[in-house]
C-alpha cells in the first residue's frame, strides 16, 4: 500500500541529503584520524587523498603510543576524575535540589535565583582566583585540584529541581508519614525516582570533564596526573617534530571510552536530550 | 474523652484564610467524614491533624496529648493520599513493609546483608514479613506483592496504598479522597470495602471526601465544611434530614434539595408560592423564609386539595423511580419532585400536573440561611408538661 510504504518524496530526499552532509562536517576529521592512525609518517602527507594505506602502520602506531606515553595512567587519570566529579556532584545537588523543589523556606526563590545566576558564570572568567587560591591551599598539582572546582554543579542542581518538581508533593509526604527522615528521602525515594535524569546529567557532567583540556592544563605540571586530552599533547613535540601516526593513535585510544559508553547508552543520551529540551 | 480533638484550628497562607476555627472531637474507633467543596480547607485539617502542616493557632490533641509539636511520623497515623503515593521503585510487598522497617530497623539493620552480621536482624525480618503478608491476604493482595505499582490497575494500587497504612495499626487513619481516582463503578465497590475495613478493624478514621455518597454511606458522623469552618457535625441522618444550615442542605443530597421563596403569616404558617404549610416557624409575621424541600418530600396531589401546579419540563427515569422537573409559576429554577416508577408512568413532557410538599419533611431557614426551629414541637411539650 502506498500509504503504509510511501515513495520517497523530493523534500525526504533532500532532508537526507542535508542531513548527510552535515553529518560528514563533523564525522570526516574523526574518519581521517582514524585513518591516519592507520599510516606510517611517510603516508601521512600525500598529495593526494588515501583513506586506506598502501604500508599498515597499525601496531607501530599503536605501540608507539602506548610506548611513548603513559596512556594507561592518562586513562585511569581520565576515569577517577570524572567519576570522583560526578559522584560529588550527585552528592550535593540532590540535597540541594530537593530543597529548592520540595522545602518551603524563606527566601527559596532569592535562592534559586541565584543559582540560575550561577549558571551564568564562565569557568574561565574564575579560573585565575581559584588558581590562587589553590595556591593558598597548596592543592595545585593533585587530583583534588581536578575535581573540587566542579563538584557543585549549578546546572545540575537546577535540572534535578526541574525534575523534582514533577515527582508529587503526596510521595514526599507518605514517606513522612512512613518516618522517613528528609535527608533519607532525598536517597532513597528521590535518587531513585530520578534515575532518568541522573543519568542524563551524568552523561553531560562525564562528557564535559573528560574532554575539559583548560582546567587541567593550567593546574597540572606532572604527567603523571594528566588527564586524556592533556596526554594527547604530550605527543606534539615542536623540536623534534610530531609523529602524526602514533598521536593519532593515542587521540582515538582516549576517544574510544567515550564512543563505546555512548553507544552503549545512547537512548538514555537521546532520553536525557529530550528531557532536557522538554524542561 | 475523645481520642483525638482539634480544637480552634487556624491556618492561613500569606493573607488567605483557609480554616476559621474548626473544633472537632473524635470518639475510639468512629468513622467521620470531612465533607464539602473543593477549597473549603477539608484537606488542609486533615494534613494538619497528620503533622505535614503546622496549624496558624489552635491545638491537636490526641489521647490528652498536645501533638502539635510531634512531628509526623511520631504522631502514629497514618493517611492513604488521594495519588495513593506508592514508591515507584519498589514492589507492593516493600511499598507495604516501608513503615514496618523504618520503625523496628535501625539505620544500619536497613543496610542489604544485615541479616547475616547484625544479630536479631533477621528475626525481625521475618515478624515483618509475616505481617506484610497477613495484611496482603486481607486485601487480596497475595498474587501481586512482587509486582512494582506501575504494574498494578487503579484498585489494585489503591489497596496497596490502604496496607501500608494498616501495617502498622496505628491510632487512626487519616484518608484523603481516596476513591477519587477511580472509575465509578470502583468507587463505589471500594465503598464497602472501606467500611467493612473499618468495621473489623475497629479503628478511628478520618475520612475526607467532596462526595456527598461517600460521606453518607461509610460514616458514623459526618462534618460538613464550608468556607473555612464546619458549618454542621452530626449522624448521616441528621445531616440529611436537620440540616442546621441551607448550605448543608444544598450540598448534601442527589439531586439538589429545592429551594422555595416563603413568607410567614400572622400564625407563623409559611407562605410558598399560593400554598400554606401547616408548620408554624419561630419567627415574626410577615418574614422572608427560605423553605427546603427535597424531591422525594412532594407527592402529587390528590383531587381538589391545594397545590402547586406546574408543566412538566423534563423526565428522567432512574428505573425505580422517576424525577420529574416542575415549571411552577413565581420561581425561576423548576420543582424537582420524586415519584415511584408506577405513579408516574403516564407522566410525559408537557403534562400539568399538581404537587404538594410532605409538611413533615419540610426545613425552614431564615434570610441568612439559618435553620429556623417549627412551633409544633413546642406546643405538643407544653401539652405534655
Amino acid at each position: 500500500m502506498s500509504r503504509a510504504n510511501p515513495l520517497p518524496t523530493a523534500s525526504a530526499v533532500a532532508r537526507h541529503v542535508v542531513l548527510l552532509a552535515l553529518a560528514a562536517v563533523v564525522l570526516l576529521p574523526f574518519a581521517w584520524m582514524i585513518s591516519t592512525s592507520l599510516k606510517p609518517q611517510s603516508e601521512v602527507f600525500l598529495s593526494e587523498i588515501r583513506w586506506w594505506p598502501d604500508r599498515l602502520h597499525v601496531v607501530e602506531n599503536y605501540t608507539a603510543a602506548f610506548a611513548k606515553a603513559p596512556l594507561l595512567q592518562f586513562l585511569l587519570n581520565g576515569a577517577i576524575v570524572t567519576t570522583s566529579i560526578f559522584a560529588l556532584q550527585v552528592l550535593i545537588a540532590l540535597p540541594a535540589a530537593y530543597a529548592l523543589a520540595k522545602l518551603r523556606f524563606y527566601g527559596r526563590d532569592t535562592v534559586f535565583a541565584l543559582v540560575l545566576f550561577c549558571i551564568l558564570i564562565p569557568a574561565q572568567a574564575i579560573a585565575v582566583p581559584l588558581f590562587l587560591l589553590f595556591h593558598q591551599f597548596g592543592i595545585l598539582d593533585t587530583y583534588a585540584a581536578l575535581v573540587l572546582p566542579f563538584i557543585i554543579s549549578v546546572f545540575g542542581i537546577f535540572l534535578m529541581r526541574q525534575f523534582f518538581l514533577s515527582v508529587p508533593d503526596d510521595l514526599v509526604d507518605a514517606a513522612r508519614m512512613d518516618g522517613i527522615s528528609e535527608f533519607g528521602i532525598v536517597w532513597r525515594i528521590m535518587l531513585p525516582t530520578a534515575i532518568p535524569a541522573i543519568t542524563a546529567f551524568g552523561i553531560f557532567s562525564v562528557v564535559a570533564h573528560w574532554n575539559d583540556y583548560f582546567w587541567p592544563l593550567i593546574v597540572l605540571n606532572s604527567e603523571s596526573l594528566f588527564t586524556p586530552p592533556l596526554g594527547v599533547a604530550t605527543f606534539r613535540n615542536s623540536e623534534a617534530g610530531t609523529d602524526y601516526g602514533p598521536l593519532m593513535a593515542a587521540a582515538t585510544i582516549i576517544i574510544a571510552p567515550l564512543v563505546i559508553a555512548f553507544l552503549f547508552a545512547q537512548r538514555r543520551f537521546i532520553e536525557g536530550i529530550a528531557f532536557t529540551g522538554l524542561k | 474523652m475523645a481520642q483525638l480533638a482539634i480544637s480552634n484550628v487556624r491556618k492561613s497562607f500569606d493573607r488567605t484564610e483557609v480554616l476559621r476555627g474548626v473544633d472537632i472531637e473524635i470518639e475510639h474507633g468512629e468513622f467521620i467524614s470531612l465533607v464539602g467543596p473543593s477549597g473549603c480547607g477539608k484537606s488542609t485539617l486533615l494534613r494538619i491533624v497528620a503533622g505535614l502542616e503546622s496549624p496558624t493557632g489552635g491545638d491537636i490533641v490526641i489521647e490528652e496529648r498536645n501533638v502539635n509539636d510531634v512531628r509526623a511520623s511520631r504522631r502514629d497515623l497514618a493517611m492513604v493520599f488521594q495519588s495513593y503515593a506508592l514508591y515507584p521503585h519498589l514492589s507492593v510487598f516493600d511499598n507495604i513493609a516501608v513503615p514496618l522497617r523504618m520503625r523496628r530497623l535501625n539505620a544500619w539493620q536497613r543496610l542489604p546483608g544485615a541479616a547475616w552480621i547484625i544479630p536479631g536482624t533477621r528475626g525481625t525480618q521475618q515478624q515483618i514479613r509475616t505481617e506484610v503478608e497477613r495484611v496482603a491476604d486481607l486485601l487480596g493482595l497475595t498474587d501481586l506483592l512482587g509486582r512494582k505499582p506501575s504494574q498494578l490497575s487503579g484498585g489494585q494500587r489503591q489497596r496497596v496504598a490502604v496496607g501500608r497504612a494498616i501495617v502498622r495499626r496505628p491510632k487512626a487513619f487519616l484518608l484523603d479522597e481516596p476513591l477519587s481516582n477511580l472509575d465509578a463503578k470502583l468507587r463505589v465497590h471500594m465503598r464497602t470495602e472501606i467500611a467493612q475495613l473499618h468495621r473489623s478493624l475497629g479503628a478511628t478514621f478520618i475520612y475526607v471526601t467532596h462526595d456527598q455518597a461517600e460521606a453518607m454511606t461509610m460514616s458514623d458522623r459526618i462534618a460538613v465544611m464550608m468556607a473555612g469552618s464546619i458549618v454542621q457535625i452530626g449522624t448521616p441522618d441528621e445531616i440529611y434530614n436537620r440540616p442546621q444550615d441551607i448550605r448543608v442542605a444544598e450540598f448534601i443530597g442527589s439531586p439538589k434539595i429545592n429551594i422555595l421563596p416563603g413568607t410567614t403569616d400572622a400564625d407563623g404558617r409559611v407562605r410558598v408560592l399560593g400554598l400554606s404549610i401547616d408548620q408554624p416557624v419561630e419567627a415574626a409575621p410577615g418574614t422572608a423564609v427560605q423553605v427546603g424541600i427535597r424531591p422525594e418530600a412532594i407527592r402529587m396531589a390528590t383531587g381538589a386539595e391545594p397545590a402547586w401546579k406546574g408543566r412538566v419540563d423534563h423526565v428522567e427515569n432512574l428505573g425505580s423511580e422517576i424525577f420529574l422537573h416542575v415549571a411552577v409559576g413565581g420561581i425561576d429554577g423548576p420543582i424537582l419532585c420524586r415519584l415511584e416508577s408506577v405513579e408516574a408512568r403516564t407522566i410525559g413532557i408537557g403534562s400539568t400536573v399538581a404537587l404538594c410538599p410532605k409538611t413533615t419533611a419540610v426545613n425552614f431557614f431564615d434570610a441568612a440561611g439559618n435553620r429556623l426551629a417549627v412551633r409544633s414541637m413546642s406546643y405538643l411539650q407544653v401539652a405534655n408538661g
